[in-house]
């Protein structure tokens, strides 16, 4: 193609483009809304990913001894644990120490803890595995010892996170799929308008030796303009709710859970969201504006 | 000495001004555009066109003439390979249309300067801006897109009106601006349907003679009319057609075979 019918296209398609601003818009909107319906589903599945990815990587157990034990106890349960295969951390925590995290757990409420000693917690050991397939075993095995009170670790968060992120896996894909197929609907009956409106330009064009290539494209890049611009603002609509959400997730959840769940933060995933959106933008202005022109011409 | 030279001289440009002549002959003589017993019958079962055979030669001025419904349309859309003859073959410069196909159309349109009755400019450009988007859509470079148009537009005495919009100018001068367009990537073939119904006599004679001037720097010329008085004061060569079929072809002719049974000639 040359550089003159390029140029020609480009400009054209601009010009088309500012010259049906109302439908243009009403497509942008549309496109908008499809893309946002898009990016949160994204974002939330990239975020169940992600946090399902780091449990997995790193499941921490909590084996608390009984209250009974004496220090040679715990010593001698300390060294049966230890002589378990695949332990890669292995944290004791006295019950000094545990006296200390509760009060810092509790903050201006430590209160609570005054005439009350270190002696009413338990010794307890955090450990965390090689590999996560071994979880399962290691804390039956560990919870049957004579010595262990009880064992707490993050099975039901894992089963319960991996139990929805199948489901909303698929139907994300799907609900985000009904609103892209409307989107590609309406910016092609945009597009098929405006062929509408300019027809007897594409007749003259036709007449006067105006091959079929450069009557589609303007209408093409009218397409993707509206697809871009309606991707744009997608982004920064959702990037903005995406913000103000992480934050306050993160302040509220993550610090209660103790940072075991918590919300990638907006500049780790605008980039990823920002190609997201523009992709599908500007293939839905794409696809929806060649398949209007491509109707007429074969008209 | 003096006088074999001159002579040498004479009989050297007489031999130039026979050879001129001859290469004249020839090409007046080689058809540009072929009908071969061509019919066009439409999905309706409409028959246009019924057997025509018709021959055009290089830089000829033809008028086909005929009421409404005659064919003449017909005829030059199949030039225009806008419709398919169902029967026969048209030719351009010995290719036949039919071996063109779908993408070919575009190239074969580039050959050929089209004016219609209803000048069919884009109103929302300028007179120049029409002009050169006829040099656009085939990809002709800026500079030369600037120095052709206004070329053009002189040409059909518009160079003042470039600036304006279809709309500010009278039916005559848009014809002229569409005739500008028609002739700005100088095709060999100019083809009019009803170039001048809906003109005023002295706008039509304007394009008329237009189309005159075209001709007489090399383009060969077909314009479909049934004006009649513009055809009898230009007398060229006048094809008329009649339920589909060729009923006269003459050189130098009339709107109507014989004057006398017209009564504005009485």
């Amino acid at each position: 193609m040359k550089f003159q019918t390029i140029r020609y296209i480009f400009r054209e398609g601009f010009l088309y483009f500012f010259r049906n601003k109302l439908m243009g818009l009403a497509s942008c909107a549309i496109i908008t809304a499809a893309l946002i319906i898009l990016g949160v589903f994204a974002l939330l599945l990239s975020n169940i990913d992600t946090n399902l990815r780091l449990l997995g990587e790193k499941p921490q157990i909590r084996i608390y001894c009984r209250y009974d034990l004496d220090d040679a106890d715990v010593f001698a349960l300390e060294d049966e644990i230890r002589a378990e295969p695949g332990i890669r951390e292995f944290e004791f925590i006295a019950k000094d120490e545990a006296f200390l995290r509760a009060k810092e757990l509790l903050g201006e409420d430590a209160g609570m803890l005054d005439g009350l000693g270190p002696d009413f917690l338990p010794v307890s050991f955090i450990v965390r595995l090689d590999e996560p397939d071994m979880v399962e075993a290691f804390v039956q095995k560990v919870a049957a010892m004579g010595a262990v009170e009880k064992v707490d670790y993050p099975k039901r968060a894992i089963d319960f996170i991996a139990g929805i992120s199948g489901w909303v896996k698929a139907f994300g894909f799907a609900i985000a799929c009904i609103p892209m197929l409307f989107a590609v609907f309406i910016i092609s009956n945009t597009i098929r308008i405006a062929v509408f409106e300019r027809n007897s330009e594409i007749g003259i064009m036709r007449y006067i030796g105006a091959t079929e290539q450069l009557i589609r494209w303007p209408f093409v890049v009218e397409g993707v303009l509206i697809g871009a611009l309606g991707a744009l603002v997608a982004y920064f609509l959702t990037g903005f709710g995406y913000s103000i959400v992480e934050g306050s997730f993160n302040s509220g959840v993550a610090a209660i859970s103790g940072d075991f769940v918590s919300l990638a933060p907006i500049g780790s995933v605008s980039a990823q969201l920002l190609a997201l959106d523009l992709l599908f933008g500007v293939f839905i202005g794409a696809i929806g504006s060649a398949q209007a022109i491509q109707k007429h011409l074969r008209a | 000495m003096g006088a074999t030279a001159g002579r040498g001289r004479a009989k050297a440009a007489l031999a130039l001004a026979l050879g001129l002549a001859l290469l004249r002959l020839l090409r007046t003589f080689s058809s540009l555009i072929d009908y071969e017993n061509v019919t066009k019958t439409y999905p309706n079962g409409t028959t246009a066109l019924n057997g025509v055979t018709l021959s055009i030669a290089e830089a000829e001025f033809v008028f086909v003439v005929g009421a409404s419904g005659s064919g003449k349309t017909t005829m030059l859309k199949l030039l225009l390979k806008e419709e398919e003859a169902t029967g026969g073959r048209v030719l351009i410069n010995g290719l036949d249309l039919a071996a063109i196909g779908h993408k070919g159309i575009p190239y074969l349109r580039r050959n050929i300067g089209i004016v219609f009755q209803d000048f069919r400019l884009l109103k929302r450009k300028t007179v120049y801006e029409n002009v050169a988007f006829a040099m656009e859509v085939v990809g002709a470079p800026t500079k030369d897109i600037r120095r052709h148009v206004p070329w053009a537009l002189s040409l059909v005495g518009l160079s003042k009106k470039a600036d304006m919009y279809p709309s500010e100018l009278s039916g005559g001068e848009q014809q002229r601006a569409a005739l500008a367009r028609a002739i700005i990537n100088n095709p060999p073939i100019l083809v009019a349907d009803e170039p001048t119904g809906n003109l005023d006599p002295d706008a039509s004679m304007e394009i008329m003679k237009l189309l005159r001037e075209i001709n007489g720097i090399g383009a060969t010329v077909v314009v479909a009319t049934h004006e009649r008085h513009i055809v009898d004061s230009m007398r060229m060569r006048v094809v008329e057609i009649d339920a589909g079929e060729i009923v006269r072809d003459q050189l130098k002719g009339h709107y109507r075979n014989e004057i006398s049974d017209d009564p504005l000639y009485i």
